[in-house]
């Protein structure tokens, strides 16, 4: 007996799959629009030609934000119809970092802990243990090594990492090679036409 | 998810040392109004009583840090959120007129105040629903903000005006009143932060 069959055009062990995902505010695309797939421990970096716009595509990419048109699915699950459980496999690491105390620091590993219902004593360790291999790694500055820390330790399958500095995808894929990595970042043309145009305005 | 873990998490995170300092100062002023007021003057007493305790319900919930980044990166529902932050604005309205029955217990205040159908417990649903309108104004700016924080101080008021013009069944009014708007006002809340995109 023939059976029909949903169709599957994308692979089936994507973590994120975006298609043609664009926010738009006020008629305007606050980010250049974007396509993309990504398998788990796969890397992506995501340029866009403003910070506006590399925040808004790392939140989208998140399922932070809502796509206006086009669709988000972390996992199997839809960013507007499930963003709960889209988010659980998420962890999304601000461009500012991680500023608080130590034991600020401490306190919001047990506050993810309980958000993302996990062992206390579990994300506290593998929180402590990366942000240990960060901090010896040196590659990125250490309130970002932190907010880095306590975006892996909930045991995420992709992370979003809005504005990132050099060095920090690479550190991240050595240290969770299974863990998937959008990465956000002004288009470098971007940045030459803006240092260009202040140099020909400078007196 | 285990929903009750992550809503007490969050009404931990926003219980910090700031917030416990204004619900102290809150229930002082309470306890401050129950203790001075006229013998006499029951009105002038619910009056004052009901502007403080709207002001302080009002005052707290715009102070509700609705908008923190974290919030919406992790794994929360709106409603979830909406409860988390309802408890929490709810908690520092009711911290004056705890304080202003205490006021009033230890002066030895009459039944209209502290009986079955007394006014503190008008005063107790004035606040609470002071607090949930309020919510929705944290999302957001200017002057829907404004609008917002105008529109819970009169839903505040409106519900506690049965038992302030001494309607008979007043307090029940009021009762009554604080559910229906308590309601619509934790919903809409909810609602609003489901579909919050925060950006920037």
């Amino acid at each position: 007996m023939l059976r029909a069959q949903r169709p599957r055009p994308y692979a089936e062990s994507a973590v994120l799959r975006v298609v043609g995902a664009r926010f738009v505010r006020d008629g305007r695309d606050l980010a250049a629009p974007f396509s993309l797939e990504l398998g788990a421990g796969q890397r992506a970096r995501l340029e866009q030609p403003d910070a506006c716009g590399a925040m808004v595509a790392a939140r989208l990419a998140a399922a932070i934000v809502k796509p206006t048109f086009g669709a988000v699915t972390v996992g199997d699950f839809d960013s507007r119809l499930q963003p709960a459980q889209a988010k659980r496999l998420v962890g999304f690491v601000p461009h500012c970092g991680f500023s608080g105390s130590e034991r600020e620091f401490a306190r919001e590993i047990g506050f993810r802990a309980d958000v993302w219902n996990v062992e206390r004593a579990a994300m506290q360790r593998d929180a402590t243990e990366i942000l240990r291999a960060l901090r010896h790694a040196g590659s990125c500055p250490d309130g970002y090594a932190r907010a880095l820390a306590l975006a892996l330790a909930p045991g995420v399958a992709l992370a979003v990492l809005e504005l990132a500095p050099e060095g920090a995808v690479d550190a991240l894929a050595a240290l969770r090679p299974e863990v998937a990595v959008v990465a956000t970042a002004v288009a470098a043309d971007r940045f030459a036409a803006v240092a260009g145009a202040l140099a020909e305005s400078a007196p | 998810m285990n929903g009750t873990r992550a809503t007490l998490a969050i009404v931990r995170r926003e219980m910090d040392a700031p917030w416990l300092g204004r619900l102290g100062a809150a229930a002082f002023a309470g306890l401050g109004l129950g203790l001075l007021s006229s013998p006499g003057g029951a009105l002038e007493n619910h009056l004052l009583a009901a502007t403080a305790a709207l002001w302080f319900a009002v005052g707290g919930a715009l102070r509700v840090d609705v908008r923190d980044g974290m919030y919406f990166a992790a794994p929360l529902y709106g409603r979830q959120l909406a409860r988390a932050h309802a408890l929490v604005a709810l908690a520092g309205a009711f911290a004056l007129p705890a304080g202003a029955v205490l006021g009033w217990a230890a002066r030895g205040a009459p039944g209209n105040e502290l009986g079955p159908g007394g006014f503190a417990w008008a005063l107790f649903c004035a606040a609470a629903v002071a607090a949930l309108v309020a919510l929705s104004a944290t999302p957001r700016g200017g002057g829907a903000r404004t609008g917002y924080a105008l529109l819970a101080t009169g839903a505040g008021a409106l519900t506690a005006l049965p038992a302030l013009a001494g309607w008979h069944d007043g307090t029940a009014a009021s009762a009554c009143t604080a559910l229906v708007i308590g309601f619509f006002g934790l919903r809409a809340f909810g609602e609003t932060l489901a579909r919050f995109d925060p950006i920037g």
